[in-house]
């Protein structure tokens, strides 16, 4: 049924749309298939509910030695091997050829203590994981990353934390979580209430997922903050590890919520942003809106006329450019970022209004990707990778795109 | 076939990836493009929605309903492209255009296009978005909402509203869309 009875009309829209282009440029799929290899699939809850029994068969023999080793190392606080464990009845699967020692994490930015093998690699948090923002996968610095070097490089481990925002009953803040991604299959998020219980470090913590799911994720919340902890595979393949394996990670877990770091990513020494003294500093009490918009309007205002000036610089990803062109592009996106380095810790100086919520740190994070993808643009550049530069580039849209919403939003200058 | 190519996709398999972007590419491109109304933002918006669809394959329901999931990722990345401020590139974007210039005979042809085409400039990208949905795709109404994850009746409203909004801009300008020969007789 058409709303505006005009055939006419609807036939003169027709014929000037018919007119479009109806092919893509090479490049668009060319920059696709690029990009696609280094772009992991979204996992964590929302993994299809897959089976592949016999996938799972072929893995039950070294998953059952890993879990006889690592809960051997547990619970005698030695090692990996063939340590003879005195309980009863004894064990009945062989142990470990080979010993593993076990190593301690402790994160300075999520505030906990976990018992590993220390053949995993660990990538601590760089960032915080902000109120409202969901939990990441495998390249966000938000989580703190265990990885196993002789398993498929799809698994990971993954604990992030964040504090309790307006929301601080165990059972509403899974329940908001969970609507915040209602693709997630029900066996595999269930209600709060249908999920496993079980303890971390004393407190009462929920357990879903399961090998169907593709992961195996266990929440706790402690001292106003919430953990998760998060085993993933890859979609249909064999899980990191058993869910015996996964209770005595868990054991080993020691909350320490106060020790948790939820400021912005901290400077490199020497940076731009390090040296550059704010010239506004925090005031003790959060600032009214209008002090809040004077500030930030004088940091935006002085960062743009840097800033501007650079985009003159800035060149075309689809042309040929020399190498002396690609030099002085690079340095263009390297002094932008540069100015974004000397603007964002002037912007996380500011006390915003106690009413914005958490929204002025998401927009400092914001700035933050912004740089960071800026800086790899300008290095992709530097290494003639135009196409990879072009990704980044794009990948600026999402922040930039809530920068002005933010903007917007509370009638601020436009910052650069 | 397709189904199976999808399936695989969603179990992290590039290839049938590779094969069913190649097959998406120029449709996800002409939507884009038909709403942007630019070449280069449609290139962006595009590569968002297909690198959106691989990183969020897993996530799809029913394999069945990837082309239909494909156009509302577009969609969706249309609007983020349309209300992005490309802060930091935005100026060094060329926009171009993919149209030769008109022959000095079909002035008036060509006038009204571009009427047209300002006209639609004007509205937002949900009103854009619907306008193509249903008078270049085909769409009806229950297929748009469907797609676009509204009401039906919203879809209608919307789609009244757009071409509502065309007429009136239209027709404000409608003294540009005579011909020179006419505006001299």
């Amino acid at each position: 049924m058409r709303s505006v009875p005009d055939p006419g009309f609807d036939q003169r829209i027709a014929d000037w749309l018919e007119e479009d282009p109806d092919s893509a440029p090479a490049a668009v799929l060319e920059t696709v298939a690029a990009a696609i290899p280094s772009i992991s699939q979204r996992r964590h809850w929302r993994q299809t509910w897959r089976s592949h029994r016999m996938l799972r068969l072929a893995v039950v023999a070294s998953t059952m030695v890993f879990i006889a080793s690592f809960a051997a190392f547990l619970f005698t606080g030695g090692s990996f091997g063939p340590t003879v464990v005195p309980t009863s009845p004894p064990p009945t699967v062989a142990p470990s050829p080979s010993p593993v020692a076990i190593a301690t994490f402790t994160s300075p930015r999520h505030g906990y203590t976990i018992s590993y093998p220390n053949d995993w690699t660990v990538r601590p948090a760089t960032a915080p994981w902000p109120i409202g923002v969901q939990a990441a996968g495998f390249s966000d610095p938000m989580v703190d990353l265990f990885k196993d070097p002789a398993a498929p490089s799809y698994d990971e481990f993954d604990i992030v934390s964040q504090p309790l925002g307006e929301i601080i009953n165990p059972t509403a803040w899974l329940e908001a979580y969970e609507v915040s991604n209602p693709g997630m299959p029900p066996d595999c998020w269930p209600a709060p209430d249908a999920m496993e219980k079980i303890t971390i470090d004393s407190q009462p913590a929920y357990v879903h997922g399961g090998s169907e799911c593709g992961f195996t994720e266990a929440v706790v919340f402690d001292g106003g903050r919430v953990y998760e902890f998060s085993a993933y595979s890859q979609p249909g393949g064999p899980p990191m590890m058993s869910r015996t394996v996964f209770d005595q990670l868990m054991a080993s877990v020691k909350l320490d919520p106060a020790s948790a770091d939820d400021s912005p990513p901290a400077v490199a020494v020497g940076s731009p942003a390090a040296t550059a003294a704010p010239s506004l500093v925090a005031s003790l009490a959060p600032l009214s809106i209008e002090e809040f918009r004077a500030q930030r309007d004088t940091i935006c205002d002085a960062a743009r006329a840097v800033a501007e000036p650079l985009r003159t610089r800035f060149l075309s990803y689809g042309e040929s450019h020399t190498d002396a062109q690609l030099s002085d592009w690079a340095d263009a996106f390297d002094q932008f970022a540069n100015e974004y380095d000397a603007m964002i810790p002037q912007l996380s100086a500011l006390k915003a209004p106690a009413f914005m919520g958490s929204s002025p740190a998401l927009n400092v994070l914001d700035y933050q990707i912004e740089a960071a993808l800026i800086r790899r643009a300008a290095l992709e550049i530097r290494d003639n990778h135009v196409a990879a530069a072009q990704i980044d580039d794009t990948a600026t849209n999402a922040p930039a795109q809530r920068i002005s919403s933010f903007e917007g939003q509370y009638v601020l200058h436009d910052c650069p | 076939v397709r189904q199976q190519l999808v399936e695989r996709a969603m179990r992290g398999d590039e290839e049938a990836f590779s094969s069913l972007a190649a097959d998406a590419v120029d449709r996800c491109y002409s939507l884009a493009y038909r709403i942007l109304r630019d070449g280069q933002r449609a290139e962006d918006a595009t590569q968002q929605a297909l690198i959106g669809a691989w990183r969020d394959l897993p996530t799809l329901k029913d394999p069945e309903r990837f082309d239909a999931w494909l156009y509302k990722l577009t969609v969706n990345a249309c609007y983020l492209e349309a209300r992005s401020h490309r802060r930091w590139t935005a100026r060094i974007r060329v926009i171009g255009s993919t149209r030769t210039d008109p022959e000095p005979d079909v002035a008036r042809s060509v006038a009204n296009r571009d009427a047209l085409e300002g006209a639609f400039r004007t509205l937002s990208p949900e009103r854009r978005a619907i306008v193509v949905l249903h008078h270049h795709l085909g769409f009806a109404l229950t297929e748009i909402a469907e797609t676009l994850g509204i009401p039906v009746g919203t879809a209608r409203s919307r789609l009244h509203y757009a071409v509502r909004q065309l007429r009136a801009v239209l027709d404000e300008d409608a003294t540009s869309l005579v011909a020179p020969e006419e505006q001299s007789a």
